[in-house]
């Protein structure tokens, strides 16, 4: 039988956070992770046009580096069951890019939290991804069950975005779809 | 997300059970129960062919096998776009022009025998009770997903609830909930393209990454023979699926079938092609997740905007409600109109004959959800092997039997019965997979049916010519076929 073993099936990350200062020409991201035992654990940054990653700085192992096209590979042999990653993003800051380790979260359970700092004021963080909630000012925070590969950071302008336009269009689809329902179920009624 | 989930939820179920009460004050007979008095239209009832189609096997399955390996796995839809087609021109136009009520009542009159109308109706039980399993199965990993809720008590949701409808008006409450449903995930998947393209920042650099992720995801993950035997188990179960062609009979004439088909291959085209973007790009977005199975739950729920994601929470739930509807359906009718009308009590009123229906829905509902709560496999290769039990014992009586006169009723037996256990053999006793032989169980299966068919129709009493007639006689057709 071709049974797929499927991406894993242990368990094995324990909890995740993802602390990002945001400033003008630059975010510094910190990602602490903790697994479940000391086992190496390899790392996958996704890489964006426009936008430079350095200072990359691993704790708690010992990290080797592969570049590809379109990511970065970080495998790191593991000293204990916490690992943690620093690095900077420079360049076009709409999408920053999180370090996804190759070992799951438990189904279910929200053991990812991203906390963000530096945003302005009048950030719809509505329009982020992951969903941002206001936790103080100037500073929002998301808690997730698996570790995203990158944040989108909330936009400042009042102008319509694809999330917001999608909202519509579905809404106005539903009322037009149920007018059109009630409108020919009255019609086939009356000419019973 | 939480109360917009809640609310689209609560309005859904208002407006299902609208649907199921309307459609039980119209549930008077036997043939309504089972065949909504044979008055569904082509654009309703091509919607109601995808909706059965498009299951949790679908939206749930099909799109983490794509989270999971890639674009590969879409040739698969060539095969059932196949098996619709050789549906609608070899086998719905003739099925529907008999006008029988269940696919046992079929092998009963072309093959002219009772015992052969018993043992289809005890394989359509025992397969689709393993399609059940997948159903639940996802119904389950959404919920966790979700909810944090237990799988079983997620289970029991979708059998209380889809059993409530299916109780109440049967074919022709499902049929005008499903027609709701494949709109509802129509939209809903069509909609969460552009977003998830924009969340992730166009499709260049989301291909770049999965490219140097595994090369497989762009590439071939799987081979041409691995694709050929999954699209040969889609595309033959579907040719003969019990359960679809109940729908035909629901439908007012041969040329609304037809219609009906080209409909539902639309459907399943726009939603087969969302499933793989939404799939590829949930990938680029959370990389690792603890199940493929979780990929559209996990999309739905923390990347698309609270409304779009609701609705295709509901529309991933309508798809396993509609499906385990659909299935129970068969099964109650195998059990009800097939064993219980035909062999232990053929005298039963129309209105038993209901309650044996709605009491073995009941029972042969639960039964799966003890299976799913093992978890053999993911959500679509539960769905495959079900496939391929279906093609291997139902395909060649159903098909070739519709199309060839000399077939008899111990040759349709034969390759029933040869077929479901060489199935069973070849996966169940480590001859299965690829690797060692390059030959596939449905493969096996088929092949071993097609033998048995026309083997041992060759050899025994042909059917009595009255039964032939009713399918290849001399009847004129009314539509110039």
């Amino acid at each position: 039988m071709l049974l797929l073993s499927g991406l894993a099936l242990v368990a094995q990350l324990q909890a995740a956070t993802v602390n990002v200062q945001v400033s003008p020409d630059s975010a510094a991201v910190e990602a602490r992770y903790r697994f479940a035992d000391a086992q190496p654990v390899t790392f996958v940054l996704i890489r964006r046009p426009h936008q430079g990653v350095d200072a990359i700085e691993v704790s708690g192992g010992q990290a080797t580096t592969q570049e590809a096209t379109g990511l970065l590979r970080l495998t790191v042999l593991p000293t204990d069951t916490a690992i943690r990653i620093t690095y900077m993003v420079r360049g076009r800051l709409v999408r920053i890019p999180i370090p996804v380790p190759d070992r799951p979260s438990s189904p279910g359970l929200p053991r990812v939290q991203i906390h963000i700092r530096g945003l302005p004021a009048n950030a719809r963080l509505e329009r982020a991804f992951p969903r941002l909630t206001a936790e103080d000012p100037g500073i929002a925070g998301a808690t997730l069950a698996n570790v995203p590969s990158l944040i989108r950071l909330p936009p400042l302008s009042g102008k319509a975005s694809v999330t917001q336009a999608a909202e519509w269009f579905v809404v106005l689809l539903v009322a037009f779809g149920s007018t059109v329902w009630i409108v020919r179920t009255r019609r086939e009624h009356a000419t019973r | 997300m939480s109360m917009t989930l809640a609310i689209v939820l609560i309005l859904y179920f208002g407006v299902v059970s609208g649907i199921a009460f309307w459609s039980a004050k119209h549930t008077r007979t036997e043939e309504d129960f089972i065949a909504a008095g044979r008055t569904i239209g082509p654009f309703v009832g091509g919607a109601v062919l995808a909706a059965t189609q498009i299951s949790a096997g679908t939206v749930v399955g099909t799109l983490g096998r794509h989270y999971l390996t890639g674009v590969s796995w879409w040739w698969i839809w060539f095969g059932v776009w196949a098996g619709w087609l050789v549906s609608a021109f070899l086998v719905a136009p003739r099925l529907r022009r008999f006008g029988a009520l269940t696919i046992p009542d079929y092998i009963a009159a072309r093959f002219g025998s009772e015992n052969a109308r018993a043992l289809s109706a005890v394989l359509i039980v025992v397969s689709y009770t393993i399609y059940l399993v997948a159903q639940f199965q996802a119904s389950g990993e959404i919920a966790l997903a979700i909810f944090g809720i237990q799988p079983l008590t997620a289970m029991l949701i979708v059998v209380a609830s889809t059993g409530f409808y299916t109780l109440l008006g049967g074919v022709r409450s499902s049929s005008y909930i499903e027609f709701v449903q494949t709109l509802i995930m129509v939209v809903g998947l069509a909609v969460a393209v552009p977003v998830l393209l924009d969340q992730v920042g166009g499709l260049a650099p989301s291909l770049r990454f999965l490219d140097s992720l595994d090369t497989r995801l762009l590439g071939w993950y799987y081979g041409p023979k691995e694709l050929a035997a999954f699209g040969i188990a889609f595309g033959f179960s579907i040719a003969a699926a019990p359960y679809e062609m109940t729908r035909y009979y629901s439908m007012r004439d041969e040329k609304t079938v037809k219609q009906a088909i080209g409909v539902s291959i639309g459907f399943q085209f726009l939603i087969g092609g969302t499933v793989l973007v939404l799939g590829l790009l949930t990938r680029v977005l959370f990389p690792t997740l603890p199940s493929e199975d979780m990929a559209s739950s996990i999309m739905a729920f923390e990347v698309l905007p609270p409304i779009v994601g609701a609705l295709l929470i509901v529309a991933m739930l309508s798809a396993i409600m509609s499906t385990v509807n659909s299935v129970l359906l068969v099964t109650g009718a195998a059990v009800a109109h097939d064993l219980y009308g035909k062999f232990v009590r053929p005298d039963a009123s129309q209105r038993r004959l209901i309650t044996v229906n709605r009491i073995a829905i009941v029972a042969l509902a639960v039964i799966p959800v003890v299976f799913a709560l093992q978890k053999y496999g993911d959500v679509q290769t539960i769905v495959v092997e079900q496939g391929k039990f279906v093609a291997s014992f139902f395909f060649v009586p159903v098909v070739i039997g519709l199309n060839w006169r000399r077939g008899t009723a111990a040759g349709a037996m034969a390759a029933m019965l040869g077929g479901f256990l060489a199935v069973l053999i070849w996966e169940f006793t480590g001859q299965g997979g690829f690797a060692q032989h390059g030959i596939d169980a449905v493969e096996v299966g088929v092949a071993t049916s097609l033998v048995l068919f026309l083997a041992v129709s060759r050899f025994t009493r042909p059917v009595p010519q009255a039964n032939v007639d009713t399918f290849f006689g001399p009847t004129p057709s009314t539509d110039g076929e």
